[in-house]
């Protein structure tokens, strides 16, 4: 299988352990590979990098605050001390813009820790347990992954009123049926390994086994998957805040301080063209970083 | 072939009762009085003194003084009998409100599809013709650019890129055929990397089998190659693909439509859901499960019809 950057799909979880003497795979396709993967990563790891220090260091050393506005300096186009202008209300759009990365990336942080944990979690107990548990998990896990994410989070927000913490909860509802899937894989595939085998033999607990014999194997594909999945996370977390229904006002989010620019979009496009760029900067950079350990999975073993 | 189709439309029948049973539980955990909150959404101050008598009769009406395993049974009658409900902001069946946005939202839906289809198989095929070769390489890179935007920034940019910048376009005004381009566009490019890839790998994969081979061998021509042997299979996957497209769809088009103000489902859903009009976010709501479970249906069988090997399962 020569492989390329974007072979193996973001949101298409197929095969979740490296694919195996499928097709032709050659020593030099599969070092080509490697070095591709490698090159996403370098690449992924240096975008984000880039937002992390942006979130880091701009509001600490920034003269504006999150909230601060200066009316005299209302809807500036770009400039050197506005890199991204200023809105209606006089705001730095450059330090709310840093302010966001914390929101809307710290919510997708959020979303994707419990889902991880929901998710490996119950893969672990449907992987090990079989019959009745595994059944009921995975057809849960079915019915979460076919139900169309956003309508359901957009009935949610109309039902129990538009917040952040909302859109947290409804997104991992849906997002741990894909690590439970690949966790319960990877436990039934090592299951009787010679090394699981042993652990029982020495007397090992359950718990051990678990967590000392078979987590190993999940945390690689698992990880990669995670890290492909921030993109669609935060672009439905910030599209949620978008249509008014995640984060409130006045509140620094990259998908509310878009629906802030889009009023005055026509004559002032700069107000939307840099909260959209940094979700697609670091939706861009989380999904080449992902692509890349996904194909040093695949390639490396 | 019968006992698939049959095993399917139970299969389906089931997952719709599931999908009713949800959206009753949902809206009855959702904190607050229906009937306050009904006054709220429609009293433009006149109603707010509604008396108690008042509100228990409207409670009565709305069966929501009856216990709930009888509002459960009201209600999936209800439903049987295709009755939404009443929104609560224009007192008209939600039925009937939901009907008279479907075309814009069929038509919207369609012609995303109709993009994605062209983009995703077209640039798919290109790419499989000679893996790891540079054409592979800039799809690949245009499928990540493309599946890293949010639609709600691209519908922007397009937006004002062919509103402002070129004039080619105005900002609202009626639902049209050529105002229907933008926001197909912009959800159609969205939609196309993931079928890109999928057809992609699957055409690679096909490739390699010997049946491929053999044709190959008989001395057959490439495009017949390509159109018997390659694509039939290869599209299996893509198929599914494509039947995911409806969930897609009905949750892009919330985001869409409100942005190009394209009168369908969505904004109405949208507009909606900030008035807190229930009975039809509830509708909505259904109308999606419906929709996908019929999709996930009509993709189960042409499976059967591509893969004659399946309708034996």
């Amino acid at each position: 299988m020569a492989s390329l950057i974007l072979a193996s799909a973001p949101h298409s979880h197929g095969s979740p352990v490296a694919p195996t003497g499928r097709g032709r795979t050659t020593p030099l396709a599969r070092r080509h590979q490697k070095s591709r993967g490698r090159a996403a990563i370098a690449a992924g790891t240096l975008i984000l990098g880039l937002v992390t220090a942006m979130a880091v260091a701009v509001p600490a050393l920034s003269p504006y605050g999150v909230a601060e506005a200066r009316p005299s300096e209302r809807l500036r186009t770009p400039e050197l001390g506005h890199p991204f202008g200023t809105d209606r209300l006089g705001r730095d759009q450059f330090t709310r813009a840093a302010h966001g990365a914390r929101t809307s990336v710290g919510a997708t942080a959020a979303t994707l820790a419990l889902s991880l944990a929901i998710g490996v979690g119950l893969g672990l107990l449907a992987g090990f347990r079989g019959g009745l548990a595994d059944g009921i998990v995975m057809r849960v896990a079915d019915v979460a992954l076919s139900v169309p994410t956003l309508v359901v989070a957009i009935v949610v927000a109309a039902l129990f009123g538009p917040a952040l913490l909302t859109v947290v909860v409804v997104a991992t509802a849906f997002n741990w049926a894909n690590y439970a899937r690949v966790t319960r894989a990877i436990v039934r595939q090592v299951r009787h390994e010679p090394f699981v085998d042993a652990a029982r033999a020495i007397g090992a607990t359950p718990w051990r086994i678990a967590t000392r014999a078979v987590l190993p194997h999940v945390w690689g594909p698992v990880t990669a998957m995670a890290t492909i999945d921030v993109g669609a996370l935060l672009m439905t977390i910030s599209g949620l805040s978008f249509l008014g229904l995640g984060a409130q006002p006045p509140t620094p989010e990259w998908g509310l301080m878009l629906a802030d620019g889009r009023s005055s979009f026509l004559d002032m496009p700069h107000l939307m063209v840099f909260p959209g760029a940094m979700i697609f900067m670091t939706v861009l950079g989380a999904n080449l970083l992902g692509t890349g350990l996904r194909q040093r999975l695949a390639g490396g073993a | 072939m019968l006992r698939y189709v049959a095993t399917r439309v139970v299969v389906a029948a089931l997952a719709v009762l599931g999908a009713v049973t949800a959206t009753f539980a949902l809206i009855h955990a959702a904190p607050g009085d229906p009937v306050a909150i009904m006054f709220g959404a429609t009293g433009g101050g006149s109603q707010v003194g509604a008396s108690a008598a008042q509100r228990e009769a409207i409670r009565q009406e709305l069966g929501l003084d009856r216990t709930w395993p009888e509002q459960y049974g009201a209600w999936i009658a209800r439903v049987a009998r295709g009755d939404l409900g009443t929104s609560f902001r224009s007192r008209r069946a939600v039925a009937t409100e939901m009907g008279a946005r479907l075309p814009a939202t069929l038509t919207l839906g369609v012609a995303a599809v109709t993009v994605q289809v062209v983009v995703g198989l077209g640039l798919g095929a290109l790419a499989a013709r000679r893996p790891g070769g540079p054409v592979d390489l800039a799809t690949a890179t245009v499928a990540m650019a493309l599946v890293s935007l949010p639609s709600y920034w691209l519908g922007l940019l397009l937006l004002w890129t062919f509103a402002v910048g070129l004039g080619w376009v105005e900002v609202g005004g009626a639902a049209s055929l050529p105002r229907v381009i933008l926001p197909a566009v912009t959800l159609g490019l969205v939609m196309a990397p993931t079928l890109l890839r999928v057809f992609r790998e699957s055409l690679v994969e096909q490739r390699a089998r010997p049946h491929v081979a053999f044709a190959r061998a008989r001395g057959l021509a490439p495009h017949t190659v390509l159109v018997h042997h390659l694509a039939r299979p290869a599209l299996l996957p893509a198929v599914a693909l494509i039947g995911t497209s409806v969930g897609e769809v009905l949750g892009g088009a919330v985001v869409i439509e409100s942005i190009f103000s394209w009168p369908g489902l969505g904004k109405y859903l949208l507009d909606s859901v900030l008035a807190r009009d229930y009975p039809v976010v509830q509708g909505y709501m259904l109308f999606t499960a419906v929709a996908v479970v019929a999709a996930s249906l009509v993709v189960d069988l042409t499976h059967g019809l591509l893969d004659p090997r399946l309708r034996t399962a």
